[in-house]
């Protein structure tokens, strides 16, 4: 992992005033209905995805589309070191406002007397990074694929269209839809249920396995694709 | 932004100051730049951009291509990178693959396109470059600042978003950049473009002063009175092959056209058509035009147009101005095609 482009990624992301508002509402919201309504809960912060978008959205489609590709990898810095420190960067930035916001969050339930317990707090904030670092794969991958953010909207669509086809299954009470729309659910928004996990009961390992091979999948498809890319305006 | 924690990796190299940065290559040898066959094509093989290049480029030489555009100079420039993929073919810099880290760490590069990181500041690009480039991360500051500085930019200037400055400023801050930790190959793709002609002066130097301290240069520029400045030889690229390799030297062979000018103050009876003529015929250059106070001589080489200098001055004609009429590069750019292209 690249230091440096870490410190990048994060000092671009908090210069880009749209990023940091979509972040900031994202941030404050849920805190505002924990701070007013009682009952509320910790359902109210599974903010984890929509953080990892928002950090995440054009990691590397921006870059590439504006040109400074080119002058990054005239550096001695591999793309697979770019790639990867591209994610963890957003991964871990994301990860840290997810805690931040379940901290503040946690305070203002013990305000109203309903601070969760420990052992569901640490597997709440568990699943939140797992869930985090998962969407962060995918749009990666997306992101060496499509230029600018088009990784934000290819996200979007692809979960749109997973939750139409789980609606369609219902509809036409068609099993092997609601399947496909499950599986692209899973794609997209890959995540572990670590209440399962730990609860005692059998230990699904296609959860594990499958979460886990997203995320390599992705990480590997996307060194892979910008290993193969062509960095010069000679292209054109 | 502040780069100064450690450099990762632990890469490092040598600092912007004097010294150049330590070649890696193996056995630490310079071998210089070596293209062997190298072949490139777009889209799926219908467009051949390079065909079949084989040049050498020699450790601290200044290396010059030159051609018609869509001649795929930049491509050769993003093949030396390590940016573009050749089809078939070798290059090797400093014995190493071009796109080997190793060679990354001795190479600078000014694109042509200067997309620098628009929400930097100019400081602080030149900070994070330093840090990629995996220089002493101590220096790091102090050396982003010289660099600054040493292409003209103002620590105001340094301080302003990178996104605020004119072309001009960019191509200094590209420079600035791309001489970061003096790097032993340079790379410039049209350096000196957009610029006011102080900043070409400035480049003149700087480049000047990287060739004295033994950089190897590769300058692609459609400027060919700069690149005939500051290259020893140069490519001419055309079609996707290098038509010919010619040493500057080479160009005082070439007849050309001599522009003479005369002052006032000449002797009447000297610059007459008549006399300007016997006055060529005798150093074996020939009058093509007289238009007061101005004359056309084509000359058969530097020698020639010195002799023919000389023989006017003597005769009273206070020559104040000779200018050929193309620099010896442009005569040499139309030459292997006949075309009279520039």
């Amino acid at each position: 992992m690249n230091q440096v482009l870490i410190a990048a990624l994060l000092q671009q992301r908090a210069r880009s005033l749209p990023r940091v508002a979509l972040m900031l509402s994202f941030f404050s919201l849920p805190l505002l209905v924990l701070l007013f309504a009682r009952g509320a809960g910790l359902a109210v912060m599974h903010t984890g995805q929509a953080f990892a978008i928002f950090m995440g959205a054009g990691l590397i489609g921006q870059d590439m589309s504006s040109g400074t590709l080119q002058l990054l990898f005239a550096r001695p810095v591999s793309r697979g070191e770019y790639v990867l420190s591209r994610w963890l960067g957003a991964a871990l930035a994301a990860s840290c406002l997810t805690m931040a916001q379940l901290a503040i969050g946690v305070g203002f339930l013990a305000l109203h007397n309903e601070a969760p317990a420990a052992r569901e707090l640490a597997i709440f904030a568990g699943g939140q990074v797992l869930s985090v670092f998962g969407t962060t794969s995918v749009l990666l991958l997306f992101s060496t694929l499509l230029p600018g953010t088009g990784d934000f909207l290819a996200i979007i669509v692809a979960g749109i269209t997973g939750q139409a086809l789980q609606l369609g299954a219902a509809l036409f009470k068609a099993p092997w839809l609601a399947r496909a729309g499950e599986e692209i659910g899973r794609f997209v928004a890959p995540a572990l249920d670590l209440g399962a996990l730990f609860g005692g009961g059998p230990i699904s390992w296609f959860e594990v396995v499958s979460y886990f091979s997203t995320v390599t999948l992705c990480l590997a498809l996307a060194i892979v694709i910008l290993n193969r890319r062509e960095l010069s305006y000679a292209t054109e | 932004m502040r780069y100064a924690g450690p450099t990762p990796r632990g890469k490092r190299r040598a600092g912007a100051g004097g010294e150049l940065a330590r070649p890696r290559g193996r056995g630490g040898l310079l071998s210089g730049i070596e293209i062997q066959g190298l072949t490139k094509t777009y889209r799926g093989g219908q467009v051949r951009a390079l065909d079949n290049v084989s040049l050498s480029v020699r450790p601290g030489e200044a290396f010059g291509i030159i051609g018609p555009n869509g001649a795929g100079k930049t491509t050769l420039l993003g093949c030396l990178l390590g940016l573009l993929r050749p089809d078939a073919g070798r290059i090797a810099v400093d014995g190493r693959p071009a796109d080997d880290l190793a060679v990354r760490c001795v190479t600078g590069y000014l694109p042509e396109r200067l997309v620098l990181d628009r929400w930097m500041q100019g400081l602080d690009f030149l900070a994070y470059h330093h840090a990629l480039a995996g220089l002493d991360p101590a220096r790091r500051r102090e050396e982003a600042a010289a660099a600054l500085e040493r292409v003209g930019l103002t620590p105001a200037d340094g301080r302003q978003a990178i996104r605020r400055y004119s072309r001009g400023m960019l191509q200094r801050l590209g420079l600035a950049q791309a001489l970061l930790g003096s790097p032993r190959y340079l790379f410039l793709d049209e350096p000196i473009s957009g610029i006011d002609p102080a900043g070409v002066m400035l480049f003149r130097r700087l480049l000047s002063e990287m060739r004295q301290r033994g950089a190897t240069l590769v300058i692609n520029s459609h400027q060919l009175d700069e690149v005939e400045r500051i290259c020893d030889r140069v490519a001419f690229v055309k079609g996707g092959k290098v038509q010919s390799i010619e040493t500057l030297e080479a160009g005082a062979a070439h007849a050309r056209v001599l522009r003479v000018r005369w002052g006032t103050s000449s002797d009447p009876r000297a610059v007459t058509p008549e006399r300007l003529s016997v006055f060529g015929a005798g150093v074996g250059a020939s009058l093509e035009e007289v238009k007061p106070p101005e004359a056309r001589y084509r000359v058969a080489d530097d020698d020639g147009a010195a002799t023919l200098i000389e023989t006017l001055l003597a005769a009273g004609v206070r020559v104040i101005e000779a200018t050929p009429e193309s620099g010896r590069l442009e005569r040499l750019f139309v030459e292997p095609g006949k075309e009279g292209a520039k």
